[in-house]
């Protein structure tokens, strides 16, 4: 009888887990600690940016594949000491130069959990995005503007972490903790792209379920 | 397959974009007045800055108030035209006074516009004969210009323009007085006369070729 009992409920359990996320509308929202790489970290913005966000709205193909479009925010800071820039033949300037990038990059997002649907505590995740961001770049001489210009580029995330489910058996709501790198082809004088390793921690929350 | 709506979540994310928006860093916050400020060094490149041994500095500063001029003195000018002479004299120069035909002649303008615009310096420097008798440098008569050396830049407060101007060859130059130098500070806190000497400083290290020898 107690075996009867143990095999009934182990095949609830499996149950669940099966249905852990399939057709289930995923909410992710998390903060973004970004550290800039090579020469945006160089020549832009040398520090690590704590001003940031990122999410993604995710539909669950099935335990091991959701698909959604995930999105950022990201604001970079860099005041340079005084100095003295040549910006034409005959002309000198000595300024405090303050550059500030905001980059909101939104993407087509694949997220592959390979543990879910198994009895496993803390879920592993795996996650690749493509698509665009739009970016904002500000060069202040002084308090006054110099550059100011808005673009489009490509832009590629791959990130990789763990999930905490909040309920024992149930990822619809769960603590995600991850690290990631991102690519913002930007195309500049000074750097072709925004390369950053980011770390961020959010919340996954439904929307939907099935 | 039924779905259920969780209209909490939309409002997470509203108010989450809501947070975006006060997210950037407002760069002002940083900066001290003297950070706010730039100095504008602008030369005219044909020009042999130590072909020139002597030079005068005004004795006043004109003040062009929204289309008001007029000239004054103040302790903070007066800082200002002494740290003027401090530097072109530790650049090699050698100060005479105004009436012993000075290769050089310094001018000091102080702008101050009310309204967040483009300073357009050409218009400035047309009625510059207006601010600046060439009779005070001994050449009544003769006009000032310049190579079209000034850029546009955008004020919300006050700037100071200093000019060098070319004495010696006044005559060779069809009878018109060069400006062969302009130094414009921009920024906060510009009228002050502790931060005179430091201001000046900044100019005169953005133009490195400004000397005798």
């Amino acid at each position: 009888m107690k075996k009867l009992l143990s095999c009934v409920v182990l095949i609830i359990v499996i149950s669940n887990y099966a249905k852990a996320q399939t057709g289930l509308l995923k909410f992710t929202m998390g903060y973004n600690l970004a550290s800039p790489m090579g020469s945006f970290k160089t020549n832009y913005a040398n520090g690590i940016s704590p001003r940031g966000f990122e999410g993604d709205l995710s539909y669950g193909i099935n335990n091991q594949i959701s698909l959604g479009i995930g999105f950022g925010f990201q604001d970079f800071y860099q005041k340079f000491p005084r100095a003295i820039y040549g910006i034409a033949s005959n002309e000198n300037v000595s300024a405090v130069l303050t550059n500030t990038i905001q980059a909101v990059p939104i993407m087509a997002k694949f997220t592959y959990t390979p543990l879910l649907g198994k009895p496993v505590t803390i879920q592993p995740y795996f996650s690749a995005g493509a698509g665009v961001s739009f970016n904002s770049f500000n060069q202040y001489l002084g308090e006054f503007s110099w550059v100011n210009s808005s673009t489009t580029n490509l832009a590629f995330n791959a990130d990789g972490g763990i999930l905490i489910p909040f309920k024992k058996y149930n990822v619809s709501s769960a603590f995600q903790l991850g690290v990631g790198y991102q690519y913002i082809n930007f195309n500049q004088a000074l750097a072709n792209n925004l390369n950053t390793i980011n770390i961020h921690v959010g919340l996954i929350l439904p929307l939907r379920s099935n | 397959m039924k779905f259920t709506f969780k209209p909490g979540w939309f409002l997470l994310s509203a108010i989450t974009f809501l947070l975006l928006q006060g997210c950037t860093k407002n760069i002002t916050s940083s900066y001290s007045y003297p950070d706010t400020r730039i100095y504008i060094a602008q030369r005219d490149s044909t020009v042999q800055y130590n072909t020139f041994k002597t030079f005068s500095v005004s004795d006043s500063i004109t003040i062009i108030d929204n289309g008001q001029t007029y000239k004054s003195l103040t302790t903070t000018g007066q800082a200002f035209i002494d740290a003027m002479i401090k530097y072109m004299k530790q650049n090699g120069y050698t100060l005479v006074s105004n009436t012993a035909n000075p290769d050089l002649g310094v001018n000091l303008s102080y702008i101050n516009t009310t309204s967040n615009s483009v300073i357009d310096m050409s218009s400035y420097l047309n009625y510059y004969g207006g601010y600046w008798d060439p009779s005070y440098w001994g050449y009544g008569g003769y006009g000032y210009y310049s190579p079209s050396y000034y850029g546009t830049y955008q004020i919300n407060q006050a700037s100071l323009s200093i000019n060098i101007l070319d004495l010696k060859d006044a005559v060779t130059n069809g009878n018109r007085i060069k400006i062969i130098w302009n130094g414009l500070i921009q920024g906060e806190g510009i009228d002050d006369a502790t931060t005179a000497d430091t201001q000046i400083l900044h100019l005169f290290q953005a133009s490195p070729y400004l000397k005798a020898n």
